[in-house]
């Protein structure tokens, strides 16, 4: 059985402080210890943004649950280093995003066929009608088979920026890396992506349906 | 005003996701109503990011909790000291230990036939005692997780959890709570664990005891009862025992999570592209007690493994396999479907026949609308 069943809720100091994300300073103070339960109740709140980083930058894969739990992992064994500058959101965002990364650049991963529509359980896609989600299905997988194309560096900082709407500086932070490199490696994402997806034949008909919308 | 230059919009179209000033989008609408190149890459930019934000990234909630416990159990027993300087020494020494203990068990082998596993669970010679730490006095109450070193052992107590050390007999008395523990195997000497129930005695192991359980995450243990009598024979990694009730203690409870464990180990051994480890992971899994959801996982898990290994031809063959033994299994309907999407790239006269088959079987299945296009492409529907 689950160990995190059998872990109590901590105790949280009323007076205590809170980080940006409203997580308590005791919370916090007992994942520095490495208190089980103060881990569970942190990364069970955590966990579904991680989750949204981890698939947004790797795509849809059935390795998401491993990279999460190596995030949690590596989390857990740095916690005691956590010096709290940043909030623990963007702290395990950090490592969710190096995870990722590393993920990406693995050799291991660019022989691998991708089998994204054969993994367990659920659609990537929530749309409920079966031939759009068949249609979202095909465009997701034809977005991540150009970006799988990218410099590992360049498709992450793409993602974070363009993706998810981060400000240029907070993805240099979470890339550990400096402004004019991340935007330089932004802009030329851009470019080889938009020019792969400009020659695929198979964009021609998403630029069809939208050419009415723009902008 | 002078017209802007692809350059300069090219800097509002990365910026148009954080959102743009009027003004910036009028010269952005000014500038792509002649520009068809600019106006394909805002399309584009918007098309890929409705794309990525659209998909449904979220696990179950069971492979959240365990993700998180997995993670908790594994880093917690790994946990390092408060500092980084203290963390980088710790690292500095274990490294020197181990290759120490490296070059030892190489000697150790090269002049010694390699002992049998019932050799091996023999009772060591006893240490001297020089190499035995000092007696721990009384029993020991932990508030927090505390990491100790007992003789040869490493435990990490859980909160409220209370022992006591008996250095004569390297045994750790157990009263309540949970301890993981990590024998090191180079030192070649038994380490005990005692609670009310029964004694655990390894050589070199991690695993973790509280009063009525003992779980093995590493290497092999034996259980005795308190009167000596053998409860577990060979423990191994992944199985658990459970003390039932007093009389009671006939058998170890073979862990059902066991099979799980080990396919959870081969899909992470898939994951960073060893494939030999990860088929000797899945024939663990597979002599684990698994029920047919886990067999049909195992042999999916072997397709997997041809296909890193790019030999298609056999993955197809082996998915073919899953989708005719558990077709009333979802892991049947993933292996139809991946079976006849290989076989595009294989061997392309057979991919109609299999995604006929597939739509045969699973008119209403979760790939229907995607075999049906992709039917239709190649001009049979």
């Amino acid at each position: 059985m689950s160990a995190l069943v059998h872990s109590s809720h901590v105790q949280q100091k009323p007076e205590s402080t809170r980080d940006s994300e409203g997580h308590p300073a005791a919370l916090i103070d007992g994942c520095r210890r490495g208190e089980r339960a103060a881990l569970a109740q942190l990364f069970r709140v955590e966990t579904p943004f991680l989750e949204r980083v981890l698939f947004r930058i790797v795509g849809p894969s059935s390795d998401l649950e491993d990279l999460l739990q190596v995030t949690l992992e590596h989390a857990v064994r740095a916690f005691p280093a956590f010096r709290g500058e940043a909030s623990a959101r963007t702290w395990l965002t950090r490592i969710a995003v190096r995870t990722a990364l590393h993920h990406i650049k693995h050799p291991a991963q660019k022989r691998r066929v991708s089998l994204s529509v054969i993994e367990g359980g659920r659609s990537p896609i929530s749309n409920s009608r079966p031939q759009h989600e068949a249609e979202a299905r095909s465009r997701l997988r034809l977005v991540y088979e150009h970006l799988a194309e990218l410099d590992a560096k360049q498709r992450t900082a793409f993602v974070l920026f363009q993706v998810e709407g981060r400000p240029m500086d907070e993805v240099a932070a979470l890339m550990d890396s400096n402004l004019s490199t991340t935007k330089s490696r932004v802009m030329w994402a851009r470019r080889k992506l938009f020019a792969r997806l400009g020659r695929d034949p198979r964009t021609r008909g998403w630029l069809t349906e939208s050419a009415g919308e723009v902008p | 005003m002078t017209p802007d230059k692809c350059s300069q919009i090219e800097a509002l179209l990365g910026r148009e996701v954080l959102g743009l000033s009027d003004a910036e989008r009028l010269r952005l609408e000014q500038h792509i109503e002649h520009c068809p190149g600019c106006l394909a890459d805002l399309t584009l930019a918007r098309l890929v990011r409705e794309t990525i934000q659209s998909a449904s990234h979220a696990l179950t909630e069971n492979a959240r909790t365990r993700a998180i416990d997995m993670a908790i159990s594994g880093a917690g027993t790994l946990r390092m000291p408060t500092t980084t300087k203290r963390r980088t020494l710790f690292g500095l020494a274990a490294a020197a230990s181990l290759t120490v203990a490296a070059a030892a068990a190489l000697l150790l082998f090269a002049r010694e036939p390699r002992p049998t596993p019932a050799a091996r669970r023999l009772p060591a010679p006893v240490a001297t005692p020089a190499e035995q730490p000092a007696h721990v006095e009384g029993w020991l109450e932990s508030t927090g997780v505390e990491q100790r070193t007992f003789a040869h052992a490493s435990v990490q107590l859980s909160p409220t959890t209370r022992v006591q050390f008996d250095a004569e007999q390297t045994t750790l008395i157990l009263d309540h709570g949970q301890v993981s523990v990590r024998v090191d195997v180079s030192k070649g000497r038994p380490f005990h664990v005692r609670t009310h129930n029964f004694r655990v005695e390894v050589l070199g192991t991690q695993f973790t005891v509280t009063p009525k359980t003992v779980q093995v995450l590493h290497g092999h243990l034996q259980v005795f009862s308190l009167t000596g009598e053998l409860l577990a024979r060979d423990l191994s990694a992944g199985e658990t025992f459970s003390f039932a009730a007093p009389g009671d203690v006939s058998a170890p409870d073979k862990n059902p999570a066991s099979a799980r464990l080990w396919l959870m180990r081969a899909r992470g051994a898939l994951s960073r592209g060893n494939t030999k480890s990860a088929r000797g992971l899945i024939e663990r899994a597979e002599r684990a007690f698994p029920h047919r959801g886990e067999l049909a996982e195992a042999a999916t898990l072997r397709a997997e493994a041809a296909l890193l290994e790019r030999d298609p031809k056999s993955a197809v063959r082996l998915y073919l396999v899953v989708a005719a033994q558990y077709a009333d299994l979802p892991a049947g309907e993933n292996a139809a479907f991946a079976a006849a999407r290989l076989a595009a790239r294989t061997e392309p006269a057979r991919e109609r026949e299999l995604l006929k088959r597939y739509l045969g079987r699973y008119p209403r299945g979760r790939f229907a609308a995607e075999t049906r296009l992709r039917l239709a492409e190649l001009g049979e529907l």
